[in-house]
């Protein structure tokens, strides 16, 4: 059975290496035989691939502890969940991942692809068939997930208890599935530079997929930062750790790439531009899964050293090597169509945000590269820690806002000024507004009361496009129908100012529990109780209890306002005995304005506990912002019925035409 | 020494090459894509764009984003530019419409062709002399 496994990825191997080399001949040649053998290729793949991880599965599920991998991730205590979630809780089972959503995606891409996009698609296969190579090799050559141990233990080690916990569970694949998704564009980016057709079709082509990859993205960094708050109790959600930086630098980049591709939807400029951000992003992917499981750094979410790092580093050169000549080879032929027609336009205003996402991008890059530069170079070891990525990145984040709030203000291809000053009244009025009450009731913060303002500004912006639109959709009908049919005939705009609403929410929620975090350590006998912020905390009793996994002490704290009794919290501390690692488990209470946090730091013999209680304000809107986030994006990814498919009468010369709806 | 894992892979080989080869055993005539679908897929998409670029501008209109003046300006830009291209993929039309009989044979299956069919009698597939895609 197992060999099986391991001769269905070596076959794999064999066929993505032919995918490759039958995609790029067939494309140069024009020999469509060879196109639809590679385009098989990929889906011989994705079924080798799928045939390796169900026999992996299957070794898990068994408990079959020949397998080296199935050895140190399980064991024979585990819950059914995580015991298939330790599939991807280490190296080669989250390669493994990894490659079979690729492979999954190359396969679910070419079927989409059957009729359409005929001269790209032999590029397209042939790119992704080549990223799949890089991780077939390492799976073969480096990390086997199906090596044998030469003695069969009794039992396995286990997963990490760090792991054991359900947003550990998915937000690993949440995350793949958006680093691999936008190898898809990158795949159609290639494909238009190598067959030439440099229009704006790929662009097309890719814009769900582009949407879908980068929610994907959004959701599994959230998750990651739940993840973070919830188990690993420091208190915080987000470190700038290393490998948190790795995700979220495609992010930024793709963020910038799903606004700059409106530009050149609309004006044809921009295509060097674009071309060099969806490269960038992918680029940007593989580098983030390169420092995740390199070795390179050390962090929490580190797998260990590894030789993996010259692979991924080899591949890249290769990649970056064969894009950049491939774009400059057509640079002559991506020119702008047009120029932009005025300073102040909507396209303007997208090219302040792609500057200020791409800066962000160099300066968390930067800020993460730096200390790995700086110890190869001159052996010390220099930590750059949050705040100097808050320097940068809190300023940066607030003019991007205060963008989102200003660009629906502004027409495509020219604004005229005074309506502009017209429009920006109404919300900038309002936000001094909010500024002045907040200021009234007690907000000294600075920083705070800024992106309290730029906030405020932001969203009274979306209200107010939403509620012209609706006006001019309306007729005289209701307002429900105009809403419906606002969002209706332009999903990606609306769906789009939907997702910025979701942004707010996570910039009130990180200004918040930023700016207003209450942090106390608190040494309480039994029985005694201490105030903290408004809560009163009163430690009852410590338990000492023996589960199958681990063994626990528990504390119980009962916790009252000024009115009334609240609710009952029981903060850990977890030794788990496969590993000999001793856990937190943070106690959380969670309502819309703070989160109570309390950690069991310490205990002694007598009963005298040591507690570290935070309190947060504001952080349930951060994973209120991701649902919202979520929302929008569905709407702005929903089919919507495009101009030549509808066979609608457009009378060109007749402006007063525009006032019936048909 | 054939046990069922040997079976197994001998089988898999054989159906990958198979699946792989498949397509060599029929080969077919076809280009990838022919000049002029190309020529008329890069208009279509123009004017969808075009089309799109008007009726947003409408809706800035509407919304009070730009005063008549610019509106206007602009307007009369883009119906100038749509109107090109729409001429355009007219005359693309009529091109290839005088153009497929000419050819002699079918571009989906390559049997030889009289001349004047809108659909190839013997695999039925659409012929370009027909409207505009």
């Amino acid at each position: 059975m197992i060999d099986i496994g391991a001769i269905a990825l070596r076959f794999a191997f064999v066929a993505a290496l032919y995918g490759v080399f039958a995609g790029v001949l067939g494309g140069c040649y024009g020999r469509p035989a060879l196109v639809r053998s590679a385009e098989r290729a990929a889906h011989a793949v994705f079924g080798l691939v799928s045939i390796a991880m169900i026999v992996l599965l299957y070794a898990l599920l068994t408990h079959d502890f020949r397998l080296q991998y199935i050895a140190s991730v399980s064991n024979r205590s585990m819950p059914l969940f995580y015991l298939i979630a330790s599939l991807w809780g280490g190296q080669e089972g989250s390669m493994m991942l990894w490659l079979w959503i690729l492979v999954g995606y190359s396969s679910l891409v070419t079927l989409q692809n059957q009729q359409r996009n005929r001269e790209l698609m032999p590029y397209v296969v042939a790119t992704l068939m080549a990223t799949s190579l890089l991780f077939l090799t390492m799976l073969i050559f480096a990390e086997d997930p199906f090596q044998q141990l030469a003695r069969v233990p009794r039992d396995g080690q286990g997963l990490n208890p760090l792991l054991q916990h359900p947003l550990m569970v998915i937000h690993p694949p949440n995350l793949y599935l958006g680093f691999v998704g936008f190898a898809v564009p990158f795949a159609f980016g290639l494909g238009a530079l190598a067959s030439g057709r440099l229009d704006n079709q790929w662009l097309y082509s890719v814009r769900r997929w582009t949407l879908v990859a980068w929610l994907f993205l959004t959701v599994g960094i959230l998750l990651g930062g739940q993840w973070a708050y919830v188990e690993l109790g420091w208190g915080g959600y987000w470190a700038w750790d290393p490998v948190e930086n790795a995700s979220l630098l495609p992010w930024l980049t793709g963020t910038a790439f799903l606004h700059s591709v409106m530009i050149q939807e609309k004006k044809g400029m921009l295509k060097v531009w674009n071309m060099a951000l969806v490269i960038a992003t992918y680029g940007l992917s593989i580098f983030g899964t390169f420092l995740t499981r390199s070795g390179v750094i050390s962090s929490v979410h580190a797998f260990a050293q590894s030789s993996l790092g010259n692979y991924f580093l080899l591949y890249l050169g290769i990649a970056l090597a064969i894009s950049v000549a491939l774009l400059l080879k057509r640079l002559p032929q991506l020119r702008s169509d047009h120029r932009l027609e005025s300073a102040l336009s909507r396209e303007s205003s997208f090219l302040f945000n792609n500057l200020f996402l791409v800066g962000m991008t160099f300066a968390v890059l930067w800020g993460t590269l730096f200390p790995i530069i700086s110890e190869a170079i001159r052996g010390v070891k220099i930590s750059v820690a949050a705040p100097f990525f808050n320097q940068v990145n809190v300023p940066l984040g607030l003019a991007l806002l205060f963008l989102a709030g200003v660009c629906p203000l502004i027409a495509w291809r020219k604004a005229s000024a005074k309506n502009l000053q017209r429009n920006f009244l109404y919300p900038f009025t309002w936000s001094l507004l909010s500024t002045a009450l907040l200021y009234a009731f007690g907000i000294r913060h600075v920083v705070a009361l800024i992106a309290l303002t730029v906030c405020a500004f932001t969203f009274g912006t979306v209200v107010l496009e939403f509620y012209r639109g609706m006006r001019v959709r309306r007729g005289n009908k209701g307002w429900g129908y105009a809403l419906f049919a606002l969002i209706g005939r332009n999903r990606r705009r609306y769906g789009g100012y939907i997702v910025h609403c979701g942004v707010i929410l996570i910039f009130l929620g990180i200004t918040g529990s930023s700016a207003y975090q209450i942090e106390e350590n608190l040494v309480l006998q039994r029985g005694e109780q201490q105030r903290v912020g408004h809560f009163t905390l009163q430690y009852d009793d410590l338990r000492h209890s023996i589960q199958a996994t681990h063994e626990a002490f528990i504390a119980t704290i009962r916790v009252r306002n000024a009115e009334k009794e609240l609710t009952t919290l029981y903060p850990e501390k977890r030794l788990y005995f496969a590993q000999n690692q001793p856990t937190t488990e943070v106690a959380l209470r969670t309502s819309l304005l703070e989160d109570l946090y309390i950690i069991l730091a310490g205990f002694e013999s007598s009963g005298t506990i040591t507690l570290k209680v935070f309190i947060n304000p504001l952080v349930a809107w951060i994973w209120l912002g991701g649902v919202v986030i979520v929302l929008g994006t569905l709407i702005a990814i929903w089919p919507e019925r495009r101009w030549p498919l509808q066979q609608r009468r457009y009378d060109l010369a007749a402006p007063a035409a525009a006032q019936q709806e048909a | 020494m054939l046990t069922l894992d040997t079976l197994v892979i001998v089988l898999l080989a054989l159906a990958l090459v198979v699946f792989l080869g498949e397509p060599f055993l029929h080969p077919t005539v076809s280009a990838l894509s022919s000049g002029e679908e190309d020529a008329r897929t890069a208009l279509t998409l123009q004017k969808a764009t075009l089309y799109t670029a008007i009726h947003d501008l409408d809706f800035d209109f509407r919304t009070g984003k730009v005063d008549q003046q610019d509106y206007e300006e602009l307007r009369s830009q883009l119906e100038k530019e749509a109107a090109t291209v729409l001429r355009q993929l007219d005359q693309e039309t009529l091109h290839s419409s005088s153009m497929p009989a000419s050819q002699g044979q079918c571009p989906h299956c390559s049997i030889p062709l009289q001349g004047g069919e809108n659909y190839c009698p013997s695999c039925g597939s659409l012929l370009l002399s027909s409207k505009e895609a």
